[in-house]
Formats: structure tokens, sequence, C-alpha cells
């Protein structure tokens, strides 16, 4: 079962998170375009977007939060633990591809998170697993290499 | 004619070997796309747009067409005989296509279903062929001004039906428009929000971030979801699917007006093949005399939207090649793909690259042509296809998009924001924030902000150039009436199905 952030008469927890994550966005904005600026030479300058995409934002968050007020709360209700284990690891190993990419080479990133993948999230045996990743890496190495000509990273292999 | 000369160029430029292929491997991997739930045609577009940056902008553009019109096609086939839509324009062939499959007749709906598709994309190819370039003749007289407020217009009606709520629509345009200021300012050079590093200095690219956000948050999200999905068991060599002449003409006028609905649906930014298909069911079910059928298996009830959802595809190309307004999420991703070549889409592509898009069109036809033959006669193949490929979906997504990024600039800082961005899709889909604005507002930003600073410097800084210019004035009070008219059309039908595939 998911959180249920059902509350009377208010905002969720979502919705208010979301609300002030995007006021800080503003904030970040208005902040670090402060060495811009607004005018130059009686032309519009590098800060005039910015700001009124801050204000906008700043606007349209206020509106976010009273739809979610009006909503009554808990229109949201987003996953909990259990639910969120698969997602989570699906994020995990996409994050282990950035970080083996250059580092072992792109066809050793590509068995190991496959293999990964495979035998961890979709529960196949550990041959079929293997055999899968091995046939991944090889229609890679094909397609990109061969075929397109893209000159994918070595890796261990340099 | 003269649209007829430059289509005869443009068949020769269709017609080239390669290009063919690449033409046949797109539509057959729209088809798969389209049959398997859990991609959609937008991140199967901007997950292989890396890969075809090699194979030039005829060729890669004609592909990455093929593969979104395909979708279209594909779509029916899970719709029909799981109940289940392989993408959200196929949500309304549910209704009766299952329907038929219980009852025997998948072959049937199948095969109305592939040639109202063949009927409906066809024409609005024939439509984008006769409107497209004098629209962007007129597109020709626009000045700064009217540019920006024709990209307002655009933001509105894209965010103004994509979603539940006009206010969250606006809110992932605001991050679209925020990632797109990352980077060199176009006219001061001065960098922008890139806090010292390298990689941010050339901007943020929006392959990645689309990627990200229809390739790989879609994954991540199916992972919650329970897959328990069976095939209808049925009879489905070509004998059974190729329609009878009775069922084309109980078919005929559906698809007639589900063409028409879809191109003017197809034609405007932000409504999509999604809101076209219901349209045409809407339609069909008033002006039908058996009204109660619908919903139990009425052919009337797959022919029309079938028809509609594909007339959507030529239609899109209308705004996106004439004024570069991409109409959706999909025409965003493949307008991006033009700006990668070095094309920039607009009034003046018609004149600097006909080749490219007279090839596309011409291709568009043999396209059509090519889907519903495989449509028809080779529907037992592809669901075998799609039943050996499942298990291995996910990795195979993740392989294809980690490799297609890789390659644009083999940078892996682009693996990194491709991944932030997924998260940042799944967040968004919790959420219920589309993700199609965000992509718009990364494509558009900066060229608003440019249309917006000459306006601006015209007019001695005074904004009232966009109310005292009558073409601009129009488009601010259309872009009014849109937000207007989203925010009523979703408090007064709660109940009506968006989708982020709205954007198509």
């Amino acid at each position: 079962m998911g959180m249920d952030n059902r509350r009377r008469g208010g905002i969720g927890r979502p919705e208010l998170i979301t609300g002030l994550v995007m006021w800080i966005l503003v904030g970040g904005i208005v902040f670090t375009s402060g060495y811009m600026p607004f005018w130059v030479d009686k032309s519009p300058g590098p800060r005039l977007m910015p700001i009124i995409i801050a204000v906008c934002t700043a606007i349209l968050a206020v509106l976010y939060w009273i739809e979610a007020w009006r909503a009554g709360g808990g229109e949201v209700k987003f996953p909990g633990v259990t639910e969120l284990k698969k997602p989570l690891g699906f994020i995990a190993l996409s994050f282990l591809v950035f970080f083996l990419w250059e580092r072992l080479g792109a066809i050793l990133a590509i068995l190991v998170v496959g293999f990964l993948e495979l035998k961890l999230m979709e529960r196949h045996s550990w041959l079929r697993s293997f055999l899968a990743a091995s046939a991944m890496c090889l229609f890679a190495w094909v397609v990109f290499q061969v075929i397109l000509g893209i000159p994918l990273p070595m890796g261990i292999f340099k | 004619m003269q649209e007829l000369q430059f289509l005869l160029e443009g068949f020769k430029v269709a017609f080239l070997p390669t290009n063919l292929l690449v033409c046949a491997i797109g539509v057959i991997i729209g088809t798969l796309v389209g049959a398997m739930p859990g991609i959609g045609p937008t991140g199967a577009v901007a997950m292989l747009l890396a890969a075809t940056y090699k194979l030039g902008p005829d060729a890669a553009i004609i592909m990455l067409a093929g593969i979104y019109y395909g979708t279209q096609y594909g779509g029916t086939i899970t719709s029909v005989l799981m109940g289940l839509p392989g993408e959200a324009a196929s949500v309304v062939t549910v209704f009766d296509g299952y329907q038929l499959a219980k009852q025997g007749k998948a072959g049937k709906a199948l095969g109305i279903a592939a040639v109202g598709s063949f009927v409906g994309g066809t024409l609005s190819v024939i439509g984008l062929m006769l409107v497209g370039p004098r629209l962007a003749n007129l597109a020709l007289m626009f000045g700064p001004a009217e540019y920006f407020t024709l990209m307002v217009l655009a933001f509105s009606l894209v965010t103004s039906f994509a979603g539940k709520s006009v206010i969250r629509g606006f809110l992932s345009l605001m991050l679209g428009l925020i990632l797109s200021m990352v980077g060199q300012d176009v006219i001061t050079g001065l960098q922008r929000f890139t806090f010292d590093q390298v990689a941010l200095s050339e901007g943020i690219n929006f392959l990645p971030v689309s990627i990200g956000l229809f390739g790989l948050a879609e994954i991540i999200s199916g992972y919650e979801r329970e897959k328990k999905e069976e095939w209808i068991k049925a009879d489905l060599r070509w004998s059974k699917v190729m329609p009878s002449l009775r069922d084309l003409r109980e078919s005929s006028w559906p698809m007639a007006r589900g063409t028409v609905t879809g191109f003017f649906a197809g034609t405007l930014p932000g409504v999509g093949a999604t809101i076209a298909s219901f349209l045409s069911y809407g339609i069909e079910r008033r002006l039908s005399k058996e009204p109660e059928k619908f919903g139990k298996g009425a052919i009337a009830g797959v022919a029309g939207p079938e028809t509609a959802n594909n007339a959507v595809t030529g239609a899109a190309f209308v705004p996106m090649l004439s004024l570069g307004i991409p109409a959706g999420g999909t025409s965003a991703v493949l307008m991006g793909a033009l700006i990668m070549f070095g094309l920039q889409p607009g009034p003046t592509l018609f004149r600097d690259a006909p080749g490219v898009v007279w090839g596309l069109i011409a291709s568009m036809y043999i396209g059509n042509v090519m889907l519903v033959i495989i449509n028809v006669g080779f529907i037992p193949a592809i669901v075998y296809i799609m039943d050996r490929i499942k298990p291995y979906l996910s990795m195979t997504i993740l392989l294809l998009a980690v490799c297609g990024v890789y390659s644009f600039q083999n940078s892996p800082v682009d693996i990194l924001i491709m991944v932030s961005a997924g998260v940042l899709g799944y967040f968004l889909k919790k959420m219920e924030f589309p993700a199609a604005p965000v992509i718009l507002g990364m494509l558009l930003g900066q060229m608003a902000e440019q249309s917006l600073r000459q306006s601006l410097v015209i007019s001695q800084g005074s904004p009232l150039i966009f109310v005292q210019k009558p073409l601009a004035a129009t488009f601010l009070v259309l872009a009014v009436v849109s937000v207007v008219l989203g925010a009523m059309s979703i408090k007064g039908k709660g109940k009506v199905l968006r989708s982020d595939d709205a954007q198509q």
C-alpha cells in the first residue's frame, strides 16, 4: 500500500514539498542571476528572461498549492517502500552504467548491468541472465561500433 | 500544381535504396514499439535519434518519422488482443476492439483498424503537402513580435491540453524554459547558470533529457505495475484479417470523418492523437443509428478513432515544418532531430532543404503502404516477436538509450543527464505533471527569448508592440482563449483520459 496523504481540507505532503521545491528554484534563479545585467545599452539583457520565468514560477507555485488545497489533499499517492524497490533498483542500475561506462568500457558495463538487471530484477536463471546479457553486448558492439561506426569507450581494454 | 513537382522530386529521394531501407526499419520498429505497452513513440524516437545521426538528415528523419506513425498502427494490436493500449492514442480502440476480439472477431477489428490507419495516414500526408508550403509562405511575413507571440500560443496550447491540470502544465513548461537558459546567452554570449562547469557551457542538450523523461521514466514507472497481460488466442492469418467489402462499406463514413477530425486536431499544438481519437469516438457514437452497440463491438468504434489517430501524424508535421512549432512531444523530438543536423524548422525549411522536406513527405506515402501490408499480413509474426522480447525489454531499452545518448557527443555527462532526467520524469509522472511541456520549453526557450528581446529592441523597450501588431495581438488572444478552454475542459470532463502521449 502507498502512503496515504489524505488530510481533510489541507495540502498533501507531496504537493507541499513540490511547491517548496519550486520556490527554492525561484530563489536560486534570482540569486544566481544577480551578476547578469537586466538591461544593456537600451536593450534587454540576459537577466530579463530568467526573472520573467522566476516570477511566473512563483505565481504558478502558489496557484498549485491553492489547487491542491481545493482538491482536499491526498490527490497524489506516493508508492510505499515495497512498491519502490524495483523502480529504485532500476535507477541504481542506470547510475551504475554511468559509473562503469568509461572505467570498465561500454561492453563490460553492459554485460555487468545487463546481468544484474536480468538476474536480480527479472528473476531469470544465472545461465539465462548471462547469455542474454552477452547477447546484448554483442548486439551493441555490432550495431553501434561496427555498423554505425560510433566508437564506444574501451575502458580496461584500452 | 507546383506541389506535385516537388513531390516527384521527393519520391526520387525517398526511393533511394538507403532511404527505402531506413523507412522500412522505422515503420517496423514503430509497429513493435506501438504494440508494446511500456514505451511510447516519443521515447522510441528520442532513443534512436542519436543512433541515426550517422545516416544524414534525410534518412534519419525518414526513419524517425516512420517510427512515429508506425506506433499508431502498432498500438492497435495490444488494444484488440489484450485489452491494453500499446500507446495512449489506442485507448479508445480497447472499448470496442477488445470486445470484438472476445467475440472471435479479432481479425476483423485488426483489419479494419489497419485499413483505417492507412486511409487516415495517407490523406493526412496529402493535407500536409497542400497546407504546409502555404503556411510556410505566410509565416515568412512574421517579425520577432509575431514569432514570440506564436510561441506563447504554442506554449499555451500544449500546456493547456496536456495532463490533468493547466497549472501543472505551465510549471512543467517553466522547468523546460529554465533548462533552456543554461549555457551561453544567445545575444551577449554571457555564461548563465553554468556554475563554472565546462560540461554546462554549451547548455543542456535536449536529447538526453527527452530520452530520460520519456524513455527511462516510463520503464521506471513500469516496474511499479503488475504485469499480467495475456493475449486472446485468435486466428490472425491475413485471410482472416483482410476486411470484407461489407466491413469496408460500413466503415467508409467513420473513416472519412476520422480523417477530418484527426487532421484538424493534429495541426493544433497540444491536442494530439489521444484527444482526436476520443473526439472521433464521440462523433461516431452520436451519429450512429445503433449507439447502444458502442462499447460492445461496434466496427465504427474502431474504424473512426483508428483513422483519426493516424490522421494526426501527418497533420503534426504541418506546424512543425512550416512554423517551427512542434505539435507535441514526439514532434518536438523530431524537430530536435532537424536542429541537430543544422536545419532550422520553420518557414525557410521548405526553401533551404526541399530535399529533406519533400523526401520526408514522399516517404510517408511509402511508409503507410508498408504499414498496411505489415499490419494485415504479418500480425502473427509481430505477436510472436513481442512475446519473445518482453522479458528483456527494460534492459534493451536502457542499453539503446545509453549507447544512443553517448554516441551523440561521446560524453558520459550526457548519460548522467539522461538518468537524472529519467528520475525527474518518474517523479513528474507520480506528481501528475506532464513531461511534454518540459521538452517544448527546452526546444523553444532560446528562440522565444531571442524574439522577445529583438521585439523590445525594435519597440525601444515598450511591451505594447505585442498588442499593436494585429497578428501578434491575435496570437495572444488565442493563447488566453486556449488556457481558458483547457481549464474548462479539465474541470468539466474529469474522467476524460489524458496522458503525456496526447503530446504525440
